[in-house]
């Protein structure tokens, strides 16, 4: 059993105006090649300072400390460099944001945008390059694709948007996907839609996800296994089943008793 | 910036203040008085008698930059002062305005920012023949608050419509009370920031024109007098350009410095 | 019912309008939208982002204009009502605002941002503010100590306790509560939920919840109104909408709640073929 991802005491410290706060400390877990893994956490857990460490993208004022190891299909991204790491980014491992209304390029039509991921990965020939973007905007469900490849974002709703986040992100058949509250802006009926489609998009091509979410009924709906953060620290880690239906830490507990939950009438069969 | 950065800005503005006020003390002579022999004491170079030597007419240059910075500076305080209270009066009417005539306001706010104040200074100077210092001033001000009535228009707006006003207008907040405890507070770092932009803006500018005889008139000792003064060939005698343009240039880099420490506290207070 | 409404809205119509210098635009945002609301009640006015729910409570709020309805609180006629007397009205009815970083004054402090409602409608001043500032600080859970605080220095749910503060203060009948915990982080959400109950209850509030979230709204709610592109499109008891919608879109909006346990059939998971994987992870344990 080989892991794609294997996180090993990570710590991460953003330098802070008075003193250094630690936003991930000392955190380890592994997802196994085309698993959906939930990281579930609230706002300050550092579920998100641990996505971006992952992808390499935490900012300036942030640091890793030693100690620290995040193994990617066997090689350690903390040893990278960053041309190799930027050829791993979107070809490997790609990253899905919130707000995709501020993730896309604003000047740019949406089908250059997933045409781009092709053609920084070696993608030679533009039409080519095109013509798969086309394809993947057709395949995550833009009407008529062709059209709308032509589309800048702002003329998109925030649903069409973050279809064409997942079309980016989905291009090149990844091993890995972060999906950073991938839904969270999104209303009720477009955020199931969303989800359905990032799992459907996450079987065929066999990649991993993993779903940073603060919502519990993001993680019933999608995932297997969950991590479980709080301040800083990985307080469980369980199959999605379990953590539902045997709670070990106190705080999983506290957090599935704060979840809002829907009473509905028992479905007829 | 640095604390050091800090420390330099500030010490240059509190130095260049204590100058203007105190000029009389600091050089009691006659900054236009000449030497005691003029052809002698032409163009010396800085000495203990004179520490930033004489000009081409014998004057002490140290006097002038004294009794100069005096001129200059209230210039750009009173054109400072002029351009904050029109840009703080129009924009805030025109926040506070029905929409027809808050765009008429901004409109012709947009006007008198596309007037180039070297055209307004040279039009009022075909009717005054010359311009006091005082008369640069308010048309320099006049001629610049167009900008700044523009950002804090903009920054009256957002502060009206800001969710916590809004929250302020459900409590039942009259109109009075909404303007001066709700918006009114939150255009004060734009409007230190916009005196200290103004003041940056004035004193070039004024060096400028009197350097090119549409200024202050002769001899009155101001900045862009000295500069002038220098004549035209200045590399003989470097003093002459040096303390001048030194004392200019720390000035406005000091000016902008507090304009962006203006703002720095706010962002400090909201960055969490 | 028409008797002991305490809010009654009629046939309201909002229009959004902007006029540039070069383009106008006008986006009707609620049309004909009528509901009552019974002293004591808690209706919910629910639908997705851009459905009108917020234009229509700003409107009865007389926060944004309207262009057509009338809206009656508690017998008087609040859209005909001149400055003066509404301002006096608007200490009966109080609003707590979705985004607890932006509906606080940043430069005031909690105690003045709680006292202003206190200040303006003459209620209280000097030292009886204080205490009366002290003990609304108290009721929703808060540390007096805490009036001398900016907002900057509490988090998400302390400032949304400052802003149910704020409404209390001036002791209303009627609540607007507009996404009041949408923004908020799961456990805090439900602690600011149950102080909201509580208050309601001890201080037999009558609401108006502004809600996207179905199952926050089935907790909390009497009555709800189901709002889709401007319309109120299903109306009733909770129970009865909740258990067995009518319209076709509440029954969309209904099935879309994420289901809240994973052994759920309609989970969207275990409509695909389940793919076994082992799981990997190991709990951090220091």
């Amino acid at each position: 059993m080989t892991a794609l991802l294997e996180v090993e005491n990570l710590r991460v410290t953003y330098a802070g105006a008075q003193r250094d706060v630690a936003a991930v400390a000392g955190v380890s877990f592994a997802v196994a090649p085309g698993e959906v893994v939930a990281l579930v956490g609230e706002s300050g857990s550092g579920k998100t300072a641990t996505a971006l460490a992952i992808i390499g993208l935490l900012g300036e004022s942030a640091r890793i400390e030693p100690g620290s190891a995040i193994r990617f299909e066997g090689r350690d991204l903390l040893r990278l460099g960053e041309p190799e790491f930027r050829d791993l980014r979107g070809r490997r491992i790609a990253m899905v944001f919130q707000d995709a209304g501020a993730a896309l390029n604003p000047v740019m039509r949406v089908g250059e945008q997933v045409a781009e991921a092709a053609l920084v990965h070696g993608e030679r020939d533009k039409a080519r390059a095109r013509a798969m973007a086309v394809a993947m905007l057709d395949r995550v469900g833009l009407p008529d694709a062709a059209r709308q490849a032509r589309a800048y974002p702002h003329e998109l709703s925030g649903g069409m948007k973050q279809r064409v986040m997942l079309a980016i992100a989905l291009l090149l058949k990844p091993s890995l996907v972060i999906a950073d509250e991938p839904t969270s802006a999104l209303d009720v009926t477009v955020q199931r839609q969303v989800l359905s489609l990032l799992l459907e998009l996450q079987r065929e091509s066999g990649t991993a996800v993993l779903m940073i979410t603060h919502d519990l009924g993001v993680v019933a709906e999608t995932c297997s296994r969950a991590l479980v953060m709080r301040r800083g620290e990985l307080v469980e880690s369980a199959t999605v089943d379990d953590l539902f239906h045997a709670p070990r830490h106190a705080y999983t507990r506290e957090l599935l008793a704060a979840m809002p939950r829907l009473a509905r009438p028992v479905p007829p069969g | 910036m640095s604390r050091v950065g800090r420390l330099l800005a500030y010490g240059t503005v509190a130095a260049v203040l204590g100058a203007a006020l105190a000029a009389p003390v600091l050089a009691p002579r006659d900054p236009n008085a000449l030497g005691d022999d003029p052809t002698r004491d032409r163009r010396l170079a800085p000495s203990v008698q004179h520490p930033l030597g004489t000009d081409d007419l014998s004057r002490d240059v140290y006097g002038r930059l004294i009794h100069g910075t005096r001129v200059s500076v209230s210039i750009a305080l009173i054109a400072a002062a002029l351009i904050v209270a029109i840009a703080f009066a129009w924009g805030t009417t025109a926040a506070f305005a029905p929409a027809w005539l808050r765009g008429a306001m901004m409109i012709f706010a947009d006007v008198v920012y596309s007037v180039p104040r070297l055209l307004v200074v040279l039009s009022v100077l075909t009717f005054t023949g010359q311009l006091a210092p005082a008369t640069l001033a308010v048309v320099l001000g006049l001629a610049g608050w167009a900008p700044l009535s523009r950002i804090l228009y903009r920054a009256a707006v957002a502060a009206r419509r800001a969710p916590s006003t809004e929250s302020a207008m459900a409590l039942g907040v009259g109109r009075v009370r909404i303007a001066f405890s709700h918006v009114l507070p939150a255009l004060r770092p734009h409007l230190v920031e916009g005196a200290c932009m103004a003041v940056a803006v004035v004193i070039p500018l004024e060096a400028a024109l009197t350097y090119f005889g549409i200024g202050v008139p002769r001899p009155t000792a101001t900045w862009g007098r000295l500069l002038d003064d220098a004549g035209a060939d200045p590399l003989g005698a470097w003093w002459l350009v040096v303390f001048p343009s030194a004392v200019i240039a720390a000035t406005v880099m000091a000016m902008n410095y507090l304009a962006s420490d203006a703002r720095a506290p706010r962002l400090t207070a909201e960055a969490k | 019912m028409t008797g002991s409404a305490l809010v009654a809205v009629r046939g309201l119509r909002v229009v959004h309008r902007s006029a540039g210098l070069f383009a106008r635009s006008a986006v009707t945002a609620v049309e004909d939208v009528s509901f009552e609301i019974a002293r004591g009640e808690t209706l919910a006015l629910v639908g997705e982002s851009g459905c009108g729910k917020t234009s229509a409570a700003r409107a009865l709020l007389r926060l944004i204009p309207c262009d057509a309805g009338s809206v009656t609180f508690d017998g008087t006629d609040v859209l005909a009502l001149a400055p003066e007397p509404m301002r006096r009205l608007r200490k009966r009815m109080q609003v707590v605002f979705q985004d607890p970083y932006s509906s606080l004054n940043p430069r005031h402090r909690v105690g003045t941002i709680v006292a202003e409602g206190l200040v303006v409608h003459r209620l209280a001043s000097g030292a009886a503010a204080q205490a009366r500032v002290a003990s609304l600080l108290k009721e929703v859970g808060l540390d007096p100590a805490d009036t001398a605080k900016y907002p900057h220095e509490l988090s998400g749910g302390q400032r949304q306790r400052v802003a149910i503060a704020r409404a209390l203060a001036v002791d209303p009948e009627f609540i607007v509560l507009d996404e009041a915990v949408s923004a908020l982080d799961v456990t805090t959400q439900a602690q600011v939920l149950a102080l909201l109950e509580h208050l309601r209850d001890a201080r037999r509030l009558t609401c108006l919840f502004i809600a996207h979230n179905l199952a926050v709204v089935q907790r909390i709610a009497t009555q709800v109104a189901v709002m889709q592109r401007g319309r109120i499109v299903e109306a009733g008891p909770i129970a009865q909408v909740f258990d067995s919608p009518r319209h076709e879109y509440t029954r969309t909006l209904l099935d879309a709640v994420p289901v809240s346990d994973p052994r759920d059939p309609r989970a969207l998971r275990g409509q695909q073929a389940e793919r076994a994987q082992p799981a990997v992870g190991v709990a951090n344990r220091q």
